[in-house]
């Protein structure tokens, strides 16, 4: 009996340090997101923008929104994935290359943190001069 | 390694640049703005990544507090958020200026 409540105790003592450190980092997310908040409310409006002219031109709005909404998930998740994954992943690496598995975690996640605003970008820059005629620029 | 790490984007707006200034003489506005939204982009993108480097030698120099550090990296994600957003903004509204409706959506609402 005592050592079943031995095993709780210990149980329970081992998920408040989990907590007690998952705290610092939740409030961390919080903070960034708060920041990116001005991006975020933008990249909605402009989403709704683009919900509204889809009648009027529905291949640029498509294109439009696929940028826009790659733009707000790769916020959202780029802010998770840098709280938790690297210190992961350098805890997990050998403790004599901590410095340069440091490096090398976040080169990839810098590149394809990058590399998804850059298709982004691209989508947004294809809808820019996507259907559109030599006539239009007098209209 | 930031420049590496961000290759892909800058070769992103540089590759819009060369498209946009390519495609000048049919559409001269929509090019120029989008010159100018990619060119201020680009430089958002190095200047940013120049100040961040910036802030642990100013604090070495002006002896801030780590806290103020911190602060000021804070202040400048918010700026950064902010110009971000402004140039969302003006993409969006690049993308859709000076457009006719096309054929099948004024057909659609002839329909109507």
């Amino acid at each position: 009996m005592s050592t079943t409540r031995a095993a709780n105790a210990k149980e329970t003592s081992t998920k408040a340090a989990k907590l007690m450190n998952g705290a610092p980092k939740l409030y961390d997310l919080l903070k960034d997101l708060l920041v990116q908040l001005p991006s975020l409310l933008v990249l909605l409006g402009c989403m709704i923008v683009a919900v509204s002219r889809w009648r009027r031109h529905p291949k640029v709005s498509l294109m439009v929104l696929v940028s826009l909404g790659l733009l707000s998930i790769h916020t959202l998740v780029s802010d998770v994935v840098y709280n938790w994954v690297p210190d992961w992943l350098i805890q997990a690496a050998d403790a004599s290359d901590t410095q340069r598995a440091a490096e090398n975690v976040y080169l990839v996640l810098g590149l394809a943190s990058n590399g998804i605003v850059a298709v982004a970008f691209v989508w947004l820059l294809t809808a820019i001069f996507l259907q559109r005629g030599a006539a239009n620029e007098n209209v | 390694m930031t420049m590496l790490q961000r290759a892909p984007l800058l070769l992103v707006i540089l590759g819009g640049i060369v498209f946009a200034l390519v495609r000048w003489s049919r559409h001269p506005k929509v090019s120029g703005l989008t010159v100018l939204g990619l060119v201020l982009y680009l430089i958002k993108l190095l200047g940013f990544s120049a100040l961040s480097y910036t802030i642990p030698r100013m604090r070495d120099s002006m002896h801030w507090s780590y806290r103020t550090a911190i602060n000021m990296y804070q202040v400048l994600n918010v700026v950064n958020s902010l110009l971000f957003a402004g140039l969302i903004i003006l993409f969006v509204a690049v993308a859709y200026a000076q457009r006719m409706p096309t054929t099948e959506a004024t057909r659609r609402q002839d329909l109507y």
